[in-house]
């Protein structure tokens, strides 16, 4: 009774990633769905649109694979995961820094000034109706205010508060220490106060609005 | 001695991780320096904006992957509206170049739709009778039919005669009492180790539990905290505007005390 009562996916995945390290694809793609939605939220808020996410999130699980055998310690496929996720998000954010492209979700008014477009025309058939705007308008001023504060501070923010990561686990992620991990932390939330602020975000205003 | 917090030490205890002197040292501080005790507040705001997101839902593809240097991913979410016209019109082009090439021709005669590759063959002298027709396909039938029973009766007479020579199967009860034993011991050791499994997350949720309670509680007392020291200090605001009441009329009745005397 007690087994049924607690995740049976989480017991069976360290199961899953040595039968994924030994080449078996059906546990590979159990795998793949037991994370798929936790790593496309991170990439998301580490870079803000929908369709980069989806196609870095593509190209962690390619990565996942091609490396699962190299893995030694199936405790560590957490860390080892996000490690992927961030290294790839760092390295599409420098590319995407030199490239200074529009994002696709952005669109042109009446008047020619360029807009975010509507969730429901950059999310496709992922939209949910009773959404509400205001939430999905903060969570687009939200995201774009982590874009704007550096990207060790922003990546150790994301995985305490939407991951759940412990100080420790991040500090492996990031070869650092919990110590800095702390002070990025610290000087990231100061910074994301700022910059919220800036657009008018705060915990009053919110409570207002929403 | 002046003793200023790092960065990391006020994160750790925004996070209900210090504990012992190093709490107290710290709340003491904060208690002596609100400027600092109200920037941990305004993190504590941030964290509870930043709560207002919620994970977005998305369409897990599929994996396959023949070695790994080659995965191929079937992504529905990742296809575009144009993708299938384009399809279609692809294959429509297609077929055009390859009935060119062959000579692809169709037409209609007399109630006769003819098909052909190359130049159209003239039929019209080799037309069956509709009985013709009928004689050809009750022919064809009766010879499949013929070919049918025939080899349905040949595997009948097989299988009979692998059923005549089969020896029983006799079961060796040694060896099923050990193979049921071996499955025992397997379902045993499954069951201890998802035991233990789950064991060690219950209490992994359980030490989150308590820690998330005394995060709330810590909270909660700040906050028990703040109200107290507000009403403690409006009514010792209350006491002072009271005393000055006093004050003003005892002052007014000693005032026109004085006054009446003076009239006498």
């Amino acid at each position: 009774m007690q087994v049924n009562q607690i995740d049976k996916n989480m017991i069976s995945a360290d199961i899953l990633i040595e039968k994924a390290q030994a080449g078996d694809e059906q546990s590979f793609n159990q795998l793949v769905n037991l994370w798929y939605k936790r790593i496309y939220n991170y990439n998301l808020k580490q870079c803000s649109q929908g369709e980069v996410a989806a196609d870095i999130t593509q190209r962690t699980f390619i990565a996942v694979f091609k490396n699962l055998p190299k893995l030694k310690e199936t405790k560590a496929f957490r860390s080892w995961i996000y490690r992927i996720a961030t290294n790839l998000c760092h390295e599409e954010g420098r590319k995407m820094a030199r490239a200074k492209t529009v994002p696709f979700t952005t669109t042109k008014n009446g008047e020619g000034d360029t807009i975010i477009a509507e969730e429901g025309e950059a999310e496709g058939i992922f939209f949910n109706p009773e959404m509400s705007f205001r939430q999905i308008e903060l969570e687009n001023i939200l995201f774009g205010c982590l874009q704007d504060i550096p990207k060790e501070q922003r990546t150790v923010i994301i995985m305490k508060e939407y991951e759940g990561l412990k100080f420790r686990e991040i500090a492996e992620v990031l070869h650092t220490s919990e110590n800095t991990v702390k002070t990025w932390l610290y000087r990231g939330l100061k910074l994301l106060k700022v910059k919220l602020e800036e657009r008018n975000i705060t915990k009053e205003t919110l409570s207002y609005e929403l | 001695m002046s003793y200023k917090p790092k960065e990391s030490t006020l994160i750790s205890y925004l996070y209900g991780e210090l504990d012992g002197e190093e709490k107290k040292r710290l709340e003491l501080y904060l208690s002596e320096h609100p400027e600092a005790r109200n920037e941990l507040d305004e993190m504590k705001g941030v964290l509870g904006i930043m709560g207002h997101a919620k994970d977005r839902e998305v369409e897990v593809p599929m994996f396959s992957f023949t070695s790994p240097s080659n995965v191929i991913v079937d992504s529905r979410d990742r296809g575009t509206w144009w993708r299938y016209p384009l399809g279609i019109a692809a294959s429509l082009v297609l077929l055009m170049v390859v009935g060119y090439l062959t000579s692809f021709n169709v037409s209609s005669k007399e109630g006769q739709l003819s098909i052909a590759f190359r130049d159209q063959k003239d039929v019209t002298g080799e037309v069956f009778t509709k009985d013709q027709v009928r004689e050809m396909i009750t022919l064809a039938l009766d010879e499949n039919n013929r070919l049918v029973n025939q080899q349905i009766e040949n595997t009948k007479k097989n299988l009979l005669t692998q059923v005549a020579h089969q020896s029983p199967v006799k079961i060796d009860q040694q060896l099923l009492n050990e193979y049921i034993q071996r499955l025992r011991q397997y379902n045993a050791s499954t069951m201890a180790g998802l035991l233990e499994e789950s064991e060690q997350e219950q209490r992994r949720y359980t030490d989150q539990i308590v820690q998330d309670l005394a995060i709330f509680m810590d909270l909660q007392r700040q906050d028990d905290l703040e109200l107290i020291q507000t009403r403690i200090e409006n009514l010792s605001e209350d006491t002072r505007r009271f005393n000055q009441q006093t004050g003003q009329i005892l002052t007014s009745l000693l005032s026109d005390e004085t006054q009446n005397e003076n009239q006498y």
